[in-house]
């Protein structure tokens, strides 16, 4: 029988900008933000001086990009996605705690990323409503998903935060190959 | 030449490397199902090399050419170290499509040079996943591919 997927711009919105998801951390938390400030770093690499303009201390806050936002939403989403089915069906352990483990680096890489932004942390907001637990073949395909939509709001961005997504899209295709 | 220009060639250099790569690490593995994926690597790598040239070509810029050797690759000596050389190989071209995409995602002149490096540093990442699973590695993904 088919399953309707569940669209992770969707599940996205439901999530708001936040919602950590309640997924246990196979690194701590202090260890995936020191990487994902290293990944934001090094995603700017070679991009002009305008890269280090976020940075800068002092500047007056702004309004992060809609896409780097909506990026950070589908991550979550995609997070609590995992943990609810990873909850229904312990044999995936194995395989989705690395996968899982991905997106948390996103998350944090995208907050890094907003917050250099906008001069704060994103505030996260609750979700509305627990995601369903997925088959493999349903993750693989969603990862697929999340991995256009990356790429795609790569395309609408420019500098870091483009190239930060273009990474963390082709990483999603990664997801979708292991578990395909 | 340009930054942007400098990025495109690097990225051509590594799939140079990467075709004449695998012709080394391809007769060191040691199942037939891993010397599949090793010339399916290498024909995607010598398409995407031809792709390339051609469009830089096309854009009046001089390709670079292979180099006569890439004495790293000879560290692929048995079954287990052919497995990293082309992880390794497919590690360095996901960097070197993902610079050439920060610098294009950079200068919007250049704007069309996105796409094809999207799709080349998505390919090597995958590419990277695949060797790794056949490595037997324990994590088969890594959150940044590129970086």
């Amino acid at each position: 029988m088919a399953h309707a997927l569940p669209d992770p711009d969707r599940v996205a919105e439901r999530h708001g900008a936040g919602g950590r998801s309640g997924g246990s951390f196979r690194v701590g938390r202090r260890g995936v933000l020191l990487a994902a400030l290293g990944a934001v770093l090094a995603a700017g690499a070679g991009t002009g001086a305008g890269f280090l303009r976020p940075l800068r201390p002092g500047r007056p806050a702004q309004q992060p990009p809609a896409d780097l936002v909506a990026a950070l939403g589908a991550e979550r989403a995609l997070i609590a996605q995992i943990q609810a089915t990873l909850t229904a069906d312990a044999s995936l352990r194995a395989t989705l705690s690395g996968v899982r483990a991905d997106h948390e680096q996103h998350v944090a890489a995208l907050e890094v990323a907003i917050g250099a932004i906008t001069g704060k942390p994103p505030v996260p907001s609750a979700a509305e409503s627990a995601p369903q637990a997925l088959t493999r073949a349903q993750l693989a395909a969603t990862e697929g998903q999340a991995a256009s939509r990356a790429a795609a709001r790569a395309a609408r961005l420019t500098g870091r935060d483009a190239a930060l997504l273009a990474s963390i899209a082709a990483c999603e295709q990664t997801h979708r190959e292991l578990l395909a | 030449m340009s930054a942007v220009d400098d990025a495109w060639q690097a990225a051509l250099a590594t799939e140079h490397e990467a075709v004449f790569g695998y012709g080394v690490l391809g007769p060191r593995l040691n199942s037939g199902e891993l010397r599949s994926l090793a010339r399916a690597c290498q024909d995607a790598h010598a398409s995407l090399r031809d792709s390339t040239t051609a469009a830089m070509a096309a854009a009046g810029r001089t390709p670079v050419a292979a180099q006569a050797d890439y004495p790293s690759v000879y560290a692929a000596t048995s079954a287990p170290t052919a497995l990293r050389v082309a992880v390794a190989l497919e590690v360095a071209a996901a960097a070197a499509w993902r610079y050439l995409y920060a610098q294009a995602a950079s200068d919007p002149s250049r704007e069309t040079l996105r796409a094809p490096a999207q799709a080349a540093l998505t390919s090597a990442a995958v590419r990277a996943t695949r060797w790794r699973v056949g490595a037997g590695e324990g994590s088969a993904t890594v959150p940044f591919p590129g970086i």
